[in-house]
């Protein structure tokens, strides 16, 4: 008995080892960022990191701590605030939104700002944080989902930030165990069987705007930007909307004088990527144009 | 629970530690965490359904006992017919009720009268017919007197419980395995490190053939109006192996996890593909429970002790038998009259004990008549599994009616095509695989067994590491639904 334990235990250790060794060079799992928690209670990557994506695509946080290349400089500065759309771990860095913005509109410098996840009033969050280096604009990537997990009383998100219409209160993210998730993001092979086979049901992706298909209840989403109206500073605030946007919302957020953009497709399928439904490399540099498009008009 | 869980993966290492580390001085401690283990196992699937398997272990324990202190042959049988009737029963309400309301209905429409019944929305308990045929066997076997009932309740329920086996086979044999619940098992560590191999072979047929093949199976037969003869053709191929890869491997997955544990099982299937006729092939597919049909139909309906006349008859009743067994569907009983078909001109000119041994035993390659044979057994089951497959008998004919069609001799075409290949070439290694080690109980049990170690190592995290990369999207056991 002893024997066999050994041997099972030394064949797993070995089998780990391997797996340690194909998981790091074939780079099967996504390099996780270290982050931590402002003290505004934002969750933030820490700068200057680099790893990779599952599909061996690189990804950088720069100086900032944010996802993509750096802007040239903090003048004549615009925003580019999202999720996961934004954020774009997936595509490499010269496909990012901000980096395609800076092509094509040279006289502007473009701040990218996002995390996967993240809900409107988590935008108007991190743009509020990013006041005091007075942009010209601020380009919030929204999806109606966003507004829909911004709301406690529609959907509890404990991972983002979210307003509760009821109180007026906004509850901020609560990071538990980091020091256990960034000891575990080292051992790549565990990770790799985690993520692939634990929770692979549940964490397919971390688009999840195909759930949020749902009806939407209006009265609150009015309520929400009545709060977002009273309580942030809006006037520079653009709303660049998905061309899969729920057309209703698009109209009330319009409705509460918010600056819009609406990105449009005929074929939206083809901004996509293959087995995921964030923008690939195409959709970030259609949505680019558009958006380039409608501020070369408006200064 | 599935054998191909996580929670399997988790599951087995702590019953094994509490098996053999905290309850190893005390049998019927043992026992008891079998049938503890076994329920914790059945009820992962559905808790409500632990109660027919205990109802039925009851039952059987009652009738054993009864059995036991009965010599009055009509109250022996009575208590026989209680066992049988409350097992088929059983068997009978929640697999075939719908079946035979539906075909009631049909029936009588036909001759102009409208009967209104509902169908029920039954759930069929998971393994049924695998645990109802055992524990059958316990009470035929003790009523015919070739095993002394048990009087231990724990161990009988261990018997009827047992996890490795309870949900999809072998069927065992209450005359192989409960005796093997009276003796105290001892720690065995090459019964163990060859049970951990088949287990490793079983999740290879399992996770990569079966899973994969199974992919395009699905797709091909589920858009057969739109596809051509060669890719039908493709889609039975494809079938073929999964059903292959996915019931032998749980079979070797069930056998080599017993092992671990102390246990044999009787073996499951040896190399079906190989045979050189249909009654080859049935001596090969299955065996559990073409061996039960043998011993508790064929024989008590005369065997072939009556001439060919009977030979025929009772041949037929076991195929049409065993398809019924299968599902609640007329293809599978198509499919069991096909077999009885096929085994016809071996019964009638009594061939059907040829072949008993290995094929081309000792050689590398088959005669070029041992080739041909085994090609054309081949092609029979791939053309009878059709009707295993389809969604009901329209579908199976026209989908053998498009593969007979002038469009058999265009190039195979379907969507995911580009994604086949790899898999085909992949079972094409499994079925080299397979040949160079059919003349053992699994084709890897002596695979690089006297290899240096490191290389015997390397083999096996090959095939983990195959089974991690064609990891193709999880499929439940086809044979969980019988």
């Amino acid at each position: 008995m002893k024997k066999f334990i050994i041997k099972v235990l030394l064949f797993i250790f070995f089998g780990y080892l391997l797996g340690e060794i194909i998981t790091r060079m074939y780079k099967l799992n996504i390099d996780v960022p270290n982050f931590y928690q402002d003290k505004d209670g934002l969750i933030k990557n820490k700068p200057n990191q680099t790893g990779y994506y599952i599909n061996g695509n690189k990804w950088i946080i720069n100086k900032y701590g944010q996802y993509g290349y750096e802007p040239k400089s903090l003048d004549s500065l615009i925003t580019v605030i999202g999720d996961s759309y934004i954020e774009s771990i997936m595509n490499p860095p010269a496909c990012h939104q901000a980096f395609f913005l800076a092509n094509m509109i040279g006289k502007y410098n473009f701040y990218p700002c996002a995390r996967s996840g993240a809900s409107f009033i988590e935008f108007m969050e991190m743009a509020k944080s990013l006041n005091h280096l007075n942009p010209i604009n601020q380009l919030l990537y929204v999806h109606h989902g966003d507004f829909i997990e911004s709301i406690t009383e529609i959907t509890n998100q404990p991972l983002t930030v979210q307003l509760s219409i009821s109180s007026n209160k906004i509850s901020f993210p609560k990071l538990t165990s980091n020091r256990f998730k960034d000891i575990l993001y080292n051992f790549k092979f565990a990770y790799f069987l985690y993520r692939n086979y634990l929770v692979k049901s549940t964490n397919v992706s971390t688009n999840n705007r195909d759930l949020k298909q749902t009806n939407i209840d209006y009265v609150k989403v009015q309520m929400l930007l009545d709060f977002v109206k009273k309580n942030y500073f809006t006037d520079n605030i653009i709303l660049v909307f998905s061309p899969d946007s729920d057309k209703n919302l698009i109209e009330l957020v319009k409705e509460n004088s918010f600056q819009t953009i609406e990105l449009k497709t005929t074929n939206y399928k083809s901004w996509q990527l293959d087995n995921d439904s964030h923008w690939s490399c195409n959709g970030q540099e259609e949505a680019a144009k558009q958006v380039s498009k409608y501020i070369d008009k408006s200064k | 629970m599935f054998f191909n869980s996580i929670d399997f993966a988790i599951f087995l290492p702590i019953v094994f530690i509490l098996y053999w580390f905290v309850t190893n001085k005390n049998l019927k401690l043992q026992n008891f965490l079998i049938v503890a283990a076994s329920y914790l196992f059945y009820g992962w699937w559905d808790w409500r359904f632990l109660s027919l398997i205990l109802f039925s272990t009851i039952v059987d324990y009652l009738v054993g006992i009864g059995l036991l202190k009965q010599e009055n042959l009509t109250k022996r049988k009575i208590l026989l017919w209680t066992s049988i009737i409350v097992n088929l029963g059983f068997l009978g309400f929640f697999k075939y009720y719908n079946f035979f309301l539906d075909n009631f209905i049909t029936a009588f429409s036909f001759f102009g009268t409208e009967i209104k019944a509902n169908s029920l929305n039954i759930i069929l308990p998971v393994g049924i017919s695998f645990y109802t045929f055992q524990t059958l066997s316990y009470s035929i076997d003790v009523y015919k007197r070739k095993l002394e009932p048990t009087k231990d309740f724990i161990a009988f329920s261990a018997f009827v419980s047992f996890f490795p086996q309870l949900v999809a086979g072998p069927i065992e044999r209450a005359t192989h395995l409960l005796p093997q619940f009276y003796k105290k098992r001892t720690f065995d560590y090459s019964k163990a490190v060859d049970g951990m191999r088949q287990i490793l072979w079983g999740l290879f047929k399992k996770i990569v053939i079966a899973d994969n093949c199974a992919e395009f199976a699905n797709q091909i037969f589920n858009n057969s109006a739109d596809l051509n003869g060669s890719t039908l053709v493709l889609g039975a191929l494809f079938f073929t192996f999964q059903i292959y890869g996915d019931f032998s491997g749980y079979s070797d997955i069930a056998i080599g996890t017993s092992r671990l544990f102390g246990f044999d099982l009787m073996r499951n299937f040896n190399f079906p593909y190989f045979s050189r006729n249909i009654a080859e092939f049935w001596r090969r597919w299955h065996i559990s429970l073409s061996t039960w049909f043998r011993d508790y139909l064929y024989i008590p309906l005369g065997g072939s002790r009556g001439g060919t006349w009977m030979k025929v008859r009772n041949t037929f009743i076991i195929f049409l038998v065993s398809g019924f067994w299968h599902g609640a569907n007329w293809t599978f009983i198509i499919w069991g009259f096909l077999n009885a078909l096929y085994i016809m001109p071996s019964i009638i000119f009594n061939t059907h004990r040829n072949n008993l041994d290995i094929v081309a035993k000792g050689k590398y390659l088959p005669t070029i008549r041992e080739f041909f044979a085994i090609g054309i057994t081949f092609c029979l089951t791939v053309f009878a599994w059709i009707f295993f497959r389809a969604a009901n008998v329209t579908h199976a004919l026209s989908y053998i009616s498009e593969i007979f069609s002038s469009s058999l001799f265009t190039i195979p075409y379907f969507s995911g095509i580009g994604k086949a290949v790899p898999i085909i070439l992949l079972t094409i290694i499994f079925l080299i695989v397979e040949w160079l080690g059919r003349e053992q109980q699994y084709a890897i049990a002596h695979f690089g067994k006297k290899w240096y170690r490191p290389l015997r190592w390397s083999m096996y995290y090959s095939i983990i590491l195959a089974i991690f990369h064609f990891a193709g999207k999880e499929q439940q056991f086809i044979y969980f639904q019988f």
